[in-house]
């Protein structure tokens, strides 16, 4: 499929009067991208103008070697044209059709029946929606319409996914189980993804690079440790790990985390122990003081 | 994660080290930090920044204690404790903010600590991190 390359630029008039929206960045094949910063900072109109839904002033967009949109050459190719796949909010499914009609008219500008087929129940058996097949749209939870929709979004197998705060509307758990179903999803099928999201925590589970976007501009990019605790935090003994668990141990917890290939235990106070839980992406930070180095040769 | 919120009184820069001075209300604490100024932005006298630092580093002393090496005090009322079978988990109010200290049982039954006393919290210099 190859990188994606854009360069965009248009005036905006937002909530807060015109935004001079003006950003150019690359995704690599295969990468997990999170654009985060404030309501009105231009995050839905970048996705929306990768989509085809909204014409830039100038700029250009390429998909690997395909273009989608170069101002210079005058090419702007419709947003049927471009194949990408795109999750929003709200579901969008047909409320009357089955999942599996809702399935399949996504997919019928696709050719091969036969491997469509294959490639449908592959989706649908990753993301736990065989059982619901025959249900109608409208039947299903918010996280399981959210599910049709994700599945819906990759079947035609676009080398491009736009999500566009996709979960903000689910319950923390749910929006937790979605999470994984996304990954999955992103690491089976080798996705380029670009998605909106305003959670800190769901930034830090996904993503390989976040950009934040203020008022039109990209003010701050890099890996999530970068961008959340690298900036502005003293501490010099920094590692990034996953919690595997959390024991209550007395008055405090014993959290086992996983750093590398090394596990390793940290006492944490009642206070911060809400915001934890196994799966979780964490960093963990001390002083340069505190270490002890113990020569092992 | 105890934090406090204070403006930067001074900083004292030696090779790769900075001792920054921090005040909150009623005190002033001390960090030091392995950071040269010009590597981190908001380190500039007056600016406003949290100290952080763990509650298991927070000792707890009798506010008459005197003859230590320990920099930072803060003359806290005790909120209320939480007794565990080892460890004691201690909630403190000082003017600048709230924090937690953790101590053995033991010592808190040595000291007498309880639910309104005054107490005098000490944490080390190099125990204390600093934060935008």
């Amino acid at each position: 499929m190859g990188e994606v390359r854009v360069r965009l630029k248009k005036s905006l008039s937002g909530a807060s009067g015109l935004l001079k929206l003006d950003v150019a960045f690359n995704l690599p094949a295969g990468s997990f991208t999170i654009l985060g910063g404030p309501s009105g900072a231009g995050k839905t109109s970048i996705l929306r103008m990768i989509a085809g839904l909204l014409k830039p002033e100038n700029g250009e967009i390429y998909v690997g070697e395909q273009c989608w949109y170069d101002s210079k050459k005058g090419i702007y190719l419709k947003a049927q044209k471009r194949l990408q796949g795109f999750v929003f909010q709200d579901y969008a499914l047909f409320p009357q059709m089955t999942i599996a009609q809702n399935l399949e008219f996504a997919a019928s500008a696709s050719q091969n029946r036969a491997k469509l087929q294959e490639r449908i129940s592959q989706i649908l058996e990753m993301m736990d929606l065989t059982s619901l097949l025959n249900r109608k749209a409208s039947s299903l939870s918010g996280g399981q319409q959210q599910r049709v929709a994700l599945a819906r979004a990759i079947i035609r197998k676009p080398p491009l996914l736009l999500l566009d705060e996709p979960f903000a509307a689910l319950d923390p758990e749910m929006r937790k189980k979605m999470q994984e179903y996304l990954l999955k999803l992103h690491r089976e099928f080798k996705l380029t993804t670009l998605m909106v999201s305003h959670d800190q925590g769901e930034s830090i589970n996904l993503a390989d690079t976040i950009m934040m976007l203020s008022e039109g501009k990209i003010v701050n990019q890099g890996s999530p440790e970068e961008v959340f605790a690298h900036s502005n935090l003293s501490g010099k003994f920094r590692f990034t790990g996953e919690v595997l668990s959390i024991q209550a141990s007395d008055v405090v917890f014993v959290v086992s985390i996983l750093v590398g290939k090394n596990m390793v235990k940290v006492i944490v106070d009642k206070n911060e122990i809400d915001q934890l839980s196994p799966g979780d992406h964490v960093m963990l930070v001390s002083k340069a003081f505190n270490p002890i180095i113990k020569k092992i040769s | 994660m105890n934090r406090l919120k204070g403006n930067i009184h001074s900083i004292e820069t030696k090779d790769q080290l900075s001792l920054v001075k921090v005040e909150v209300k009623e005190s002033i604490l001390s960090t030091i930090i392995v950071n040269r100024p010009e590597e981190l932005d908001y380190l500039r006298k007056g600016n406003e920044v949290y100290v952080l630092f763990k509650e298991t580093e927070v000792v707890l002393g009798l506010p008459e204690l005197t003859g230590i090496s320990l920099q930072n005090r803060l003359l806290c009322k005790v909120i209320d404790l939480e007794k565990g079978a080892l460890l004691c988990r201690v909630n403190l109010n000082h003017p600048s903010g709230q924090l937690v200290s953790i101590v053995t049982r033991r010592a808190v039954e040595e000291l007498d600590i309880q639910a309104g006393s005054q107490i005098m919290a000490f944490i080390k210099t190099n125990e204390m991190m600093l934060s935008e």
